[in-house]
């Protein structure tokens, strides 16, 4: 089962950064940037080490952000959200408390719980992201609506592919 | 002593998360304080190859686009040959002027965004082609940005859509000088302040470069004025303009490189000295 998850992980990592670099970054949208490489995070099974899943993050920023020259942006907001992510987990358990073997996907967890794990998340990090992009609280308005045409490009790519390998996993 | 490690074991997690964020941060506060400085850019090697193999792509799907504006830019150059040939003496051409000595390196676009507040383009010329920190970008229509990190086979470029990027130009019709800039907000939009509210600025009136700084060749169309009104609390036009050249589906550029730069910098910071 452990090389299981591994192998599922792994393949999981690459093609979410694979993704975001090759297609998301290039994407002409404007202002809109669509961000859906915190899935690589969000998706680890509920009990891998808290230490596994900050340096995870951490090196995921990295990449990300030799790829797209963000500066240390994205590894700074995807290790902040590689640390809350226990802290999110235990708010979101559900009644009888985590099992073992969870995952906090779609196909385990159902649509509904999942849409909301996914929304605070994201909140989280794309907030995290465009404020310290601009820097300031100088254009509040501009950076959040910044953020919510991009975070709602962004949960309807994460949606749309989760809710594909829904099918695929009960199958 | 036993307490230090009993507060690491017990928060080693908190305590890792602090250094790794205080590193990431750091790296930010640095690409905001210094725009040259990119430890993380895609002006590497291997970054470099990777993306050059994906463009590949991107360039096909613009290749009819820039087939119709390599056209067009021939056409110009072909009614300036004409000229000059008619006129040999004509000393406001490029060729007769002694004080600009430009010379233009093509290289392809290899990375470009344009959705975030500073925006860099990688291209496939570094310094193994003669291309320094510091040298402008023009494209066949209008500026692009200024190379700010410089490997051996690639280079970086901060792009005229960026909050820092700052470009003297000068309006077509009374010459007056401004600045363009961008405040972040709409990628296509540009402002330019400086331009005082007594000139007589219509809409889509033509903005060039100034051509007084010794990167950008003068008279390069740049952008058309969109959107002007004057501001309530200064005696300066708001002004927006949009750029001539689309930066987000260009593949070619140009690096200008002025054989002067060296010489017109010395002096004019000789001047500055004294």
């Amino acid at each position: 089962m452990n090389s299981k998850f591994l192998i599922t992980n792994s393949i999981r990592f690459v093609l979410l950064i694979a993704l975001q670099i090759l297609l998301l970054n290039e994407l002409p949208l404007g202002r809109v940037y669509i961000m859906i490489y915190p899935l690589t995070i969000l998706l680890l099974p509920v009990f891998t080490s808290r230490l596994v899943v900050l340096f995870l993050a951490f090196f995921t920023g990295l990449i990300i952000d030799i790829f797209s020259n963000g500066g240390g942006l994205h590894t700074a907001t995807l290790t902040a959200i590689g640390y809350s992510r226990s802290y999110i987990l235990d708010t979101f358990q559900p009644r009888s408390g985590w099992d073992k073997l969870d995952v906090p996907n779609v196909s385990q967890q159902g649509v509904t719980w999942f849409f909301y794990y996914s929304l605070i998340v994201f909140s989280l990090h794309h907030l995290l992201y465009f404020f310290l992009e601009v820097f300031s609280f100088a254009n509040f308005f501009s950076t959040i609506f910044k953020t919510i045409i991009s975070l709602f490009g962004s949960l309807l790519i994460v949606w749309m592919i989760s809710l594909f390998f829904m099918r695929n996993s009960r199958e | 002593m036993r307490s230090i490690y009993y507060l690491f074991t017990r928060f080693y997690v908190a305590i890792l998360f602090v250094l790794l964020e205080i590193f990431a941060l750091s790296l930010v506060f640095k690409s905001h304080k210094y725009q040259e400085v990119r430890f993380l850019n895609t002006s590497g090697n291997f970054t470099g190859t990777v993306l050059e193999y994906v463009n590949g792509i991107n360039t096909f799907i613009h290749l009819g686009k820039n087939n119709e504006i390599l056209l067009e830019e021939n056409t110009q150059l072909k009614k300036l040959i004409a000229y000059q040939n008619q006129y040999p003496g004509d000393s406001s051409l490029p060729r007769n002027s002694s004080t600009y000595h430009f010379d233009y390196i093509p290289a392809k676009i290899v990375n470009n965004t344009i959705s975030k507040s500073i925006n860099y383009i990688t291209i496939d010329k570094g310094s193994k082609e003669g291309i320094q920190k510091g040298l402008g970008v023009i494209s066949s229509n209008g500026v692009v940005g200024i190379v700010t990190n410089v490997s051996e086979n690639f280079s970086l470029i901060m792009s005229v859509v960026s909050v820092k990027s700052l470009i003297g130009v000068r309006h077509k019709n009374t010459n007056a000088l401004g600045n363009l800039r961008w405040n972040g907000e709409d990628p296509y939009t540009l402002q330019i302040d400086g331009l005082s509210k007594t000139l007589p600025i219509k809409k889509n009136d033509t903005i060039l470069t100034a051509g007084f700084s010794s990167i950008f060749p003068p008279n390069i169309v740049v952008a058309t004025v969109k959107k002007l009104e004057p501001d309530e609390s200064t005696s300066f036009y708001n002004m927006n303009v949009r750029l001539t050249n689309n930066i987000n589906t260009l593949s070619y550029v140009y690096v200008v490189k002025n054989e002067k730069k060296k010489e017109l910098d010395t002096l004019q910071m000789q001047m500055i000295n004294e």
